[in-house]
């Protein structure tokens, strides 16, 4: 059979020792930073892609995987421990976990997360094998019209599906569109917004961006903010829990799979709208709802397993597409990229190995997640303790680092100051970064889709509207559009995404 | 009066950038329908960002939540910053030894109550792993002594 063939391929190809290492050494470094309060997954992949510039594309890829999931479990660490969620999908982890760890069981909340998350890495892993090849197929009948609507809809998913104020969003992913043109115009040559820095003349590197966004300018605003880092580190005990602990977090993490992997394929979805919705959904269907915020086992079980899902689905459509559906998906784009690997549907015939190798990794990164993460608790611990004015020059040292080693050029790194303070502005003013991450990575993408649209066209722009596919993606935005700003749903919307 | 000032400002800043890109953008050539030039994709962004930027101004004057411009903590944002800046100018010259020292000490002056022997312990130690992680594990090229220790 095909997808046993396929498995096989791919695990043959993880389980080479080679990989297996950079399996692991992802999975742990991502952790490690991860579980460093205020550092999310983008944060932490961006500090870590340097690391994986070296490496040949499949190691790199699965490295860059490893790192993913170490970075997402770190972050729930956190949130459980003290109760600083590093990005918003493990603001709700927050909610129970941290209960659960100030009455003295952060063992179980901790024990919990990681049995979800790898119940659903294993689900999601076969989904992906599953539907991976039909979707690719379709991807072959894409052109770039149709490219160029679904990026519009995954842009204007991501921020509709999101929290904050709507315009601002869109107005941070054209920011980012237009940030993301700067340098040569690949059809003509013509140099782009370069403000006539030679430098420039390659653009900026997207690592330079996530690392002064996520990493420079939150540690300026973490150091304003006022910290109640209570961490419960000296009361962390029975952390194996017990067996009817385990099986009632069962129930939860195979609905919030369900739930998780069904977001994270939609354009725009992912991890942070799938741990919101499992969370709604557990409260509701529970038999004591009253317990939730109070530290309900399923309040934290049910949300992991969907954020692990949604993480893990979500690669559906960068694998078999090339395109994002999400920021952090944009940043592992932008990682292919470096390989000097076009993400599409071509890599599936192409690089099976790369394929293939990679999705079987994604399983064995959760494998070791569990397994590391059980029993070097106490280390992530001890790392939580480590007070923050020790912390922060350092990761700065890191950033620092990482963006200088991206091309051995010191103008990176002044950028890096250039667009961290313009990072802490946005902050200030409310503005999220991510949006405009994920249009920065996806600007080129879609200018040279629309180019060659209207190249196809013969000139005629209503392409975008008359091939079907492409209309009923464009038709989805706009409807995005009206009901995001339709009172109803505004209310509603502002709602779902309520921290407390 | 507006009342909600952030708004306010986010809006002109979008606006802001919106211009100058337009500006920049109106340089380069439209090329013909069939083939787009350089200019019209960054000009229909450029459009939607100051069409966008407009409309969060208006809805920042028809709001009824008060808030003041943000206070932006400067010299917590330049003894973050600067370091950065200082690196990138000793690195080369300096290296690792210098330039990974001088992040430390300057940052460490923006946190609560920094003391010599902390920053110290903290400069050693990093430098001590940044140049065995990355300059000996990882192998980056990163110079560990720069230009300004001579040949040796």
């Amino acid at each position: 059979m095909e997808i046993i063939d396929n498995l096989i391929l791919g695990l043959s190809v993880a389980a080479t020792p080679y990989n297996l290492f950079y399996c692991f050494v992802g999975a742990l470094v991502g952790t490690l930073i991860g579980v460093l309060p205020g550092l999310g997954p983008l944060a932490t992949i961006a500090m870590l892609l340097p690391l994986t510039f070296g490496l040949d594309p499949v190691a790199a890829m699965i490295m860059l995987a490893g790192i993913y999931y170490g970075a997402q479990y770190g972050g729930s660490t956190t949130a459980i421990l003290i109760n600083l969620p590093g990005e918003a999908s493990s603001v709700i982890t927050a909610l129970d976990g941290y209960q659960l760890a100030r009455k003295g069981k952060a063992g179980l909340a901790l024990a919990s997360a990681a049995i979800a998350s790898f119940i659903a890495g294993t689900i999601a892993t076969f989904l992906i094998v599953l539907f991976a090849p039909p979707l690719s197929a379709v991807a072959l009948m894409f052109g770039p019209p149709e490219y160029f609507s679904l990026m519009v809809l995954g842009l204007i998913g991501s921020v509709a599906l999101a929290r904050g104020s709507f315009v601002k969003a869109l107005a941070m992913i054209v920011l980012g569109l237009l940030l993301g043109l700067v340098g040569t115009d690949v059809l003509t040559g013509n140099l782009r917004f370069t403000l006539n820095f030679v430098q420039l003349a390659d653009g900026v590197n997207f690592v330079i961006v996530a690392m002064a966004l996520f990493g420079i300018a939150d540690i300026i605003r973490n150091l304003e903010l006022d910290h109640d880092r209570s961490v419960i580190s000296s009361k962390i005990k029975g952390l194996m829990p017990k067996w009817h602990e385990i099986k009632a977090t069962i129930a939860p993490s195979l609905r919030g799979t369900a739930v998780g992997s069904v977001l994270g394929i939609l354009p725009g979805g992912g991890a942070v709208l799938a741990s919101f919705a499992s969370y709604t959904i557990e409260k509701q269907i529970s038999s004591n709802p009253e317990e939730f915020g109070q530290g309900a086992t399923a309040g934290v079980a049910g949300p992991e397993a969907a954020n692990n899902a949604g993480a893990q689905t979500s690669f559906i459509p960068m694998l078999t597409l090339g395109i994002p559906s999400n920021p952090v998906m944009a940043m592992m784009v932008g990682g292919l990229i470096i390989q000097g690997i076009q993400p599409g549907p071509q890599v599936m015939t192409e690089q099976p190995e790369l394929f293939w190798g990679l999705i079987a990794s994604m399983w064995i990164g959760n494998l070791f997640l569990v397994l590391l993460n059980l029993p070097l608790i106490q280390i992530w611990v001890r790392l939580l303790t480590v007070p923050y004015d020790i912390l922060y020059p350092i990761i700065l040292v890191f950033c620092t680092i990482g963006v200088f080693t991206i091309s051995n050029a010191t103008f990176d790194v002044y950028l890096l100051v250039v667009f961290a303070m313009f990072g802490y502005l946005l902050l200030k003013l409310e503005c999220e970064p991510a949006p405009l991450i994920f249009g920065f990575i996806l600007g080129p993408m879609m200018e040279e889709n629309l180019r060659r649209a209207m190249l196809l066209s013969r000139g005629d722009p209503s392409v975008l509207v008359t091939r079907p596919i492409s209309a009923v993606l464009l038709a989805v935005s706009a409807l995005l559009v009206i009901l995001v700003l339709l009172p109803k749903f505004r209310k509603t919307r502002e709602e779902a995404f309520k921290e407390d | 009066m507006v009342k909600n000032k952030t708004e306010l400002a986010s809006g002109l800043l979008f606006i802001a950038f919106g211009v100058a890109f337009l500006a920049l953008s109106l340089q380069y050539g439209f090329g013909t329908a069939r083939r787009l030039g350089p200019a019209v994709f960054p000009v229909i962004l450029a459009a939607i960002l100051i069409g966008l930027g407009a409309i969060v101004c208006f809805s920042s004057l028809a709001s009824d939540e008060i808030k003041s411009l943000p206070k932006l903590d400067i010299r917590g944002a330049f003894l973050i910053l600067a370091p950065i800046a200082v690196f990138g100018a000793t690195i080369r010259g300096g290296g690792l030894v210098v330039a990974v020292p001088a992040i430390i000490a300057i940052s460490s002056l923006a946190g609560r109550s920094p003391s010599f022997m902390r920053i110290a312990l903290s400069a050693v130690l990093t430098t001590a792993f940044c140049v065995t992680v990355f300059r000996y594990g990882l192998g980056l090229p990163i110079p560990v002594l720069g230009s300004w220790f001579g040949k040796w």
